[in-house]
């Protein structure tokens, strides 16, 4: 029965109910009606009138409620499942605080002994379970950036993407970094921040442990980079992985790259390349940069604008390994004088922001300079 | 946990004084908040309750009324509190996530917040375990809140925001602000956020960014993990433990929008290890820092250190002075229950987690 139609039945026998001195003292009987995700309702009926009235008139709530009606994860914790009690004229109708998981049986206790209903009889205990959703393994890895075969040595940040939305929490134990021989390597994956997912949960950021990629502190100095400049490495994803629906990866993932040498410069947009595209087309505006450059920021930290400093619409991508970068305007390019405006904190995968590299000498000038939030590369259409 | 409250005589006195705002009024309040998800808990001196809901980068400041003092006071230790708590949300362990731990200030009971369910679907919840070791699911319909959302980052495409998310590591309270540490999931920031409590509609707080200064060679923005404020010399200080391992000092007076903070380290806690939670606490009229992390399970640190500690500038693998607590092991959450005790979520070697109440070495 719906969630609907047993209300309606509700209100007709609420209706007949009221006409008469209420239901008579029956047999105890336990239902589960309605369907995820409507809220899912445990009846108890077979009351009469007059001990449903006992139950009004006693007003309890919460936990005394427990020697009467219980709710338990059948096989699980001995702990009551919180939720809502009301009396109806014909039944006690228990709604759980969230609603009850598709497939898992209940186990709910009557006891119709216990005061105010003091009926001699044993308690009722029934297991009850709503249909099962019926989930197979089907999520799979789409995606890992930076997606070329060099990641620098000194690697900070990556991202896993998946084709649907994963579990929460403790996601990097199922990522591991595997030498050349195929032995795992301890310590490199960031765990303390292991739930850095977008809000689907359908991408994940992992950091190689910044300790170790930072030059100079205890960790670096005590167990070297994770990632030695010319060794070849391999990422794995454990198909163990629940997603969403609890349900395993459909495969494992892997990811052969070389360690390349380290990035320590900060970026700089007169290193970029654009090749301006022709009025009255709307043929993309390219923009190369000399390495990839963050997958995620290159999303939404760059764009373009016109002489006046007015945004241009258009539609962002990315490609070549995220070294190129293309805008495609919604209406063709005019001609004249654009710029193409970047916000500073775009990073490349190892943290070197524009103006500012993630490691900076102390006593240099740039450790006390003031990076401003935008930078601006003028170009023209004609 | 995200605070201890009892900070010592000396920082309670310096908040009091220095922000009569920080009570219990809410204001303006609203009732029943609708949290998205719920994660990092802190309780301010007057039992407000702090939450950070990641998922809307909101930060609310709740008034749970009698459900904050309703139980038996105190808290107990609790077996296998992750299959209890999931039984009470009508699921098994496995379904949900023990994503913080606070303790009253007041009623002495511990709260917990919990993620139940995955993805989408995922609903916060929050348990109170009072000193009779009952476990009640809080009702956020009474709950009266103000809230105040992150600060959003600009961003110049108009394609490409959603992807976004800012974690919350860590709260204070501080000279009557609130401070906030996180990390984002795309650009490797480092900032405090501090916004004034009560919140305003006006004033939408400020950001300092965070460096590591290493060792007198490198600066490097430097995320921090957890971090609890500390009174030396006059001077409001942040004791801040970075993802990249060290535990270190800066000085939050005088500072403004926008600037640039270094902490600087007093100690290194050594290779591979990962700091998780810290308390701070006094006995036998001393201070110390209770710091739970990877490599060691918990550390006691003498905090006196804190006030006169050199910078470090040699290379070296650990400095400073602490000592393991061998009796801690498997803390993920960690507050103080009392002046006498704490209380923590650990992880037992079955993997359940369990409450457990330890007296303070």
């Amino acid at each position: 029965m719906s969630a609907r139609s047993a209300l309606a039945v509700l209100v007709l026998l609420f209706a007949a109910a009221c006409q008469s001195r209420g239901p008579e003292a029956g047999v105890v009987h336990v239902a589960l009606d309605g369907s995820p995700p409507a809220a899912t309702v445990i009846r108890v009926s077979g009351l009469s009138g007059a001990e449903l009235r006992a139950l009004a008139a006693a007003n309890l709530d919460g936990h005394a409620w427990d020697p009467i009606l219980t709710i338990t994860v059948a096989g699980g914790a001995e702990t009551p499942v919180t939720g809502h009690v009301t009396i109806t004229s014909t039944a006690i109708e228990f709604r759980p605080a969230f609603p009850f998981d598709p497939g898992r049986p209940y186990t709910v206790r009557v006891n119709p002994e216990s005061p105010p209903l003091h009926r001699g009889e044993a308690p009722t205990v029934v297991t009850l379970a709503t249909p099962a959703a019926g989930h197979a393994a089907s999520t799979a890895v789409t995606a890992m950036f930076p997606s070329g075969d060099v990641w620098p040595e000194n690697m900070l940040r990556f991202y896993v993407h998946f084709s649907a939305p994963m579990s929460r929490g403790g996601g990097t134990r199922f990522v591991h970094l595997l030498d050349q021989s195929g032995a795992e390597i301890p310590d490199a994956i960031l765990a303390a921040f292991s739930d850095l997912w977008n809000q689907d949960a359908t991408r994940l950021t992992v950091f190689l442990d910044p300790g170790r990629v930072k030059r100079g502190i205890g960790p670096n100095v005590k167990m070297g980079r994770a990632l030695v400049r010319g060794h070849r490495y391999t990422m794995t994803i454990d198909p163990a992985w629940p997603d969403a629906q609890g349900q395993p990866l459909a495969a494992p993932f892997r990811k052969a790259f070389t360690a390349g040498p380290a990035a320590y410069a900060a970026l700089a947009t007169n290193t970029w390349r654009l090749s301006a595209p022709r009025a009255g087309t709307r043929d993309a505006l390219t923009v190369t940069f000399p390495a990839p450059l963050d997958r995620a920021l290159l999303d939404r930290a760059i764009g373009v604008e016109d002489a006046s400093g007015n945004a241009v619409a258009g539609q962002t991508g990315v490609r070549a390994q995220e070294t190129e970068w293309t805008f495609v305007p919604s209406s063709p390019w005019r001609s004249g004088d654009f710029r193409l405006v970047a916000l500073t904190l775009l990073e490349d995968p190892v943290g070197n922001k524009i103006g500012r590299a993630f490691e900076v000498l102390t006593d240099s000038p740039a450790a006390g300079a003031t990076n401003p939030d935008l930078a601006r590369v003028p170009f023209s259409v004609r | 946990m995200r605070l201890s409250w009892k900070l010592g005589a000396v920082m309670v006195l310096v908040v009091a004084a220095a922000s009569a705002p920080t009570a219990t009024r809410l204001v303006p309040a609203a009732v029943a908040p609708q949290l998205k998800s719920i994660g990092p808990l802190m309780f301010g001196p007057g039992g407000v309750l702090y939450a950070a809901d990641r998922e809307a980068a909101t930060i609310f400041a709740l008034d749970l009324g009698a459900q904050a003092s309703s139980g038996t006071s105190g808290a107990v230790g609790v077996e296998k509190l992750d299959e209890k708590i999931a039984g009470m949300l009508g699921t098994t362990a496995s379904a949900i996530a023990l994503t913080d731990l606070a303790v009253n200030p007041v009623s002495h009971n511990a709260f917990v917040s919990v993620m139940r369910g995955q993805g989408a679907e995922a609903k916060p919840a929050l348990v109170r375990i009072d000193g009779a070791g009952k476990l009640d699911l809080i009702n956020f319909d009474t709950v009266s809140f103000t809230s105040v959302a992150l600060p959003n980052p600009a961003a110049v495409s108009p394609n490409g925001r959603g992807g976004r998310t800012q974690s919350v590591t860590d709260m204070a309270l501080v000279d009557g602000r609130l401070v906030v540490a996180g990390l984002s999931n795309e650009e490797f920031a480092s900032k405090l956020w501090s916004v004034p409590y009560p919140f305003t509609t006006t004033d939408r707080g400020t950001s300092v960014e965070i460096y590591h200064g290493n060792h007198g060679q490198f600066e490097t923005r430097a995320p921090v993990m957890t971090f609890l404020p500390y009174r030396a010399a006059n001077q409001s200080m942040i004791v801040a433990a970075y993802t990249c391992t060290p535990l270190v000092k800066f000085s939050l007076d005088a500072l403004k929008p926008g600037d640039k903070v270094v902490g600087h380290t007093m100690m290194d806690l050594g290779a591979g290890n990962q700091p998780i939670d810290m308390i701070q606490y006094a006995k036998g009229g001393q201070n110390f820092l209770l710091m739970a992390n990877s490599r060691y399970g918990v550390i006691k640190v003498p905090t006196a250190q804190f006030a006169t500690a050199p910078d470090i500038t040699a290379k070296v693998e650990t400095a400073g002075t602490f000592e393991p607590v061998a009796a801690m092991t498997g803390i993920e959450q960690l507050d103080l229950l009392d002046a006498q005790r704490s209380a923590a979520i650990a992880r037992a070697q079955d993997g359940s987690r369990s409450l457990a109440v330890t007296a303070l070495p």
